[in-house]
């Protein structure tokens, strides 16, 4: 165990009995600290939100360039069967006026991905069936390098296997990272293609919407910053050479690489006009497991931020703040608001106060009712459905992420107890209907 | 023509009435606070604001209201030390205050879409062509359409031309369709635009008319249409594309041309 975690242990434990301490002795301070904290961060979301729209709204022209750089399209793809004939398609009519080579890396698949592949492969002459050797650790991470091996253009950029983007979204990515010497690529956005199949597929759809959309423009407008979102994202071939390739053990690879981009002082621009479609889970046990797996990532990458140095400058500040704020301190909150609340109606535990903590619950449905409100504005998604989706969704789908966190969180501390390590799980595909 | 749904033809005065219900319970509610003439103020100023700028800057200033108001409204809760009941007082004046506010925004908006949406037709009305692609390709039976005309023409003025069929059926089935679209497109851009005719036959054919054409001058176009299809396609599925090259004498239809090739 390195010095810093240990120090890191060291101050949660101060934290933690002091806090207990002040709850024995003058339970006040605790809740007026608590409710500052909360409050700020509320004021920090709606200050994103108004950031995010505004940058949306007031859109912006993507430049012609006079010569397009030549561009490797990797899709690692591990028994994709059902998807990846749509999404070689999509690949093929993208409209790219410069080098366009497609690299679909097949990860041992054992049902008729290698086929399909094959057979555009034979038919394309841009079109590349790789196959990946098999090796450790599993997943997305290892099959990227592989692909960086094996490929040569200026940029490199990721599709998902079930992606389909529409044809001008890698020319706006390419212009767009062009404009400025500092940029390490562009991100895109990622948009749910079987959004009307369920209520489930509406909600991630509307998630999507914020989290990819207006958030990533809301931190872009104020601080210029950007996230890497996995797929339909861009990046220059000597950044991530620079940067030593993607980090094998990394599960949320994308957030990995985004902190690394941002600590090597690079920019990341968001595009949101460039669109790719995408698939999302129609069921909950298989969202249950991709999100677990998400939610794992992440706490590796909070585990990193905390016991790695350099997480904690410039504009990588604002990243790590995020990654604390939403995997330490919220979740922080929302276990002592439960506790509190089993233990008010239990009759076990009260406080006398005056702060009007019904109404902050108030605005907390607020702030995030108003930003899948002013998400879907803005990509005029807004029906009457998914503005009752929306208003119930705070109290429905926002519930899961307890469940999810602890489900990860013990997951995560088993696997780092038993020091195994954390497998990559392929998200189940459905196939579409034509 | 599209058939308009239940909520589409209700959608406006259902809006009306929630705005005009919202409105009369918040200042028959507020009526004897002494803010109620400034809420009445504000109102009125929204509503002229949402209708005379865009739905997206209306929206914006939608958010902008609510996120305003709600923080204006934990102020006071925080500065007056709002009991729970009136906290749960406050929750609903600002709640109805909200539905107000996003029913004068929902009229705003679909009477912003409808100005559009006619102008949008209008336009469109004028510029539609029956195009399968960007590229120009044609339909068949647009295909068909023009080449009549362009083959009656010829044949008035006796001049010769050329219809030629690319057939595709020999290549892989999975990935035939996007070659059709891949083929279809490289044709389109290698011929002359407003002048020589590029269609789809069916799932698998490609066609195209050149007009006005001697047989040397074929020789250069065909080469020059290979030639672009080979930097895209493989060497062997382009092998297996199969040509039926059909000299135009005189027939005015491309039923004729069909029959006898």
């Amino acid at each position: 165990m390195s010095k810093r975690l240990i120090g890191l242990l060291v101050i949660t434990g101060i934290f933690l009995i002091c806090l207990i301490l002040a709850a024995i002795f003058n339970i006040k301070i605790v809740l007026f600290f608590t409710t500052a904290l909360f409050l700020a961060l509320l004021g920090y979301y709606s200050l994103l939100t108004l950031a995010g729209l505004y940058n949306r709204l007031k859109g912006r022209q993507i430049p012609e360039l006079d010569h397009y750089p030549g561009v490797d399209i990797l899709i690692p793809a591990h028994n994709e069967g059902v998807v990846i004939k749509d999404t070689i398609e999509a690949m093929i009519a993208l409209r790219y006026p410069g080098d366009l080579q497609i690299y679909v890396l097949n990860d041992n698949s054992s049902d008729e991905t290698g086929d399909i592949v094959g057979d555009f492969a034979d038919t394309f002459k841009n079109v590349h069936h790789i196959q990946v050797p098999p090796g450790e650790p599993k997943g997305k991470s290892r099959v990227l390098n592989y692909g960086l091996s094996i490929s040569t253009n200026k940029y490199y950029c990721v599709y998902d296997a079930d992606n389909q983007p529409d044809s001008e979204a890698l020319v706006k990515l390419v212009a767009t990272a062009e404009e400025n010497e500092k940029s390490a690529g562009a991100v895109g956005y990622v948009r749910t293609i079987n959004e009307k199949k369920n209520w489930l597929t509406r909600m991630i759809s509307i998630e999507f919407q914020v989290f990819q959309l207006l958030m990533q423009s809301g931190r872009w407008q104020l601080f210029k910053t950007g996230s890497l979102t996995g797929t339909n994202m861009l990046v220059k071939r000597s950044v991530i050479e620079e940067l030593g390739g993607y980090d094998p053990y990394a599960i949320a690879e994308d957030a990995e690489l985004t902190l690394r981009i941002t600590r090597a002082g690079y920019y990341l621009p968001v595009v949101p006009d460039s669109i790719t479609w995408e698939q999302e889970p129609e069921t909950l046990g298989v969202y249950l497991k991709q999100r677990t797996r998400w939610l794992q990532g992440n706490l590796y990458i909070v585990e990193k931020t905390l016991t790695e140095p350099g997480y904690f400058k410039g504009k990588l500040l604002v990243h790590s703040i995020h990654q604390l704020l939403v995997y330490v301190i919220f979740w922080l909150f929302l276990i002592i608001s439960y506790v509190w609340f089993a233990l008010g109606i239990l009759n076990i535990f009260y406080i006398e106060y005056t702060y009007p903590l019904l109404f902050i619950w108030y605005l907390a449905y607020i702030v995030y009712t108003t930003q899948l409100f002013a998400a879907q504005a803005t990509q005029r998604t807004f029906t009457p459905l998914n503005v009752f989706i929306s208003v119930i969704m705070y109290f429905t789908y926002a519930q899961l992420f307890s469940y999810l966190f602890v489900r990860s969180l013990i997951l995560y501390v088993k696997a780092k107890k038993n020091r195994q390590v954390i497998g990559w799980d392929k998200t189940e595909r459905f196939k579409s209907k034509d | 023509m599209n058939k308009v749904s239940v909520w589409q033809r209700f959608q406006m005065p259902f809006a009306a009435s929630i705005w005009l219900v919202s409105a009369v319970v918040l200042l028959w509610l507020l009526q004897d606070t002494e803010s109620s003439f400034y809420i009445m103020i504000l109102f009125a100023v929204s509503a002229i604001v949402f209708f005379s700028v865009s739905d997206r800057a209306a929206f914006f200033l939608y958010i902008l209201l609510t996120l305003a108001t709600v923080f204006y409204f934990l102020y006071r809760a925080f500065a007056e030390g709002w009991t729970p009941g009136e906290q749960a007082t406050g929750i609903a004046t600002h709640f109805l205050f909200l539905l107000h506010l996003f029913a004068l925004y929902s009229i705003a908006k679909y009477v912003y879409g409808y100005r559009k949406e006619n102008s949008a037709l209008k336009n469109k009305v004028q510029e539609l062509q029956e195009y399968i692609s960007e590229q120009g390709v044609l339909t068949k039976r647009e295909f068909e359409k023009q080449s009549e005309i362009i083959l009656s023409t010829m044949a008035r003025h006796s001049e010769r031309g050329y219809f030629i069929q690319v057939d595709l059926s020999a290549i892989r089935k999975t990935a035939r369709r996007q070659a059709l679209l891949g083929c279809s497109a490289v044709i389109s851009e290698t011929l002359r635009k407003h002048y020589d005719l590029v269609g789809k036959l069916d799932d698998q054919t490609i066609v195209y008319l050149l007009q006005n054409i001697q047989e040397d001058g074929f020789v250069i176009v065909q080469k020059r249409v290979q030639e672009a299809l080979q930097q895209q396609i493989e060497e062997d599925a382009y092998n297996r594309i199969k040509w039926n090259i059909r000299q135009i004498e005189g027939q005015r239809s491309i039923e004729e041309l069909l029959v006898i090739s």
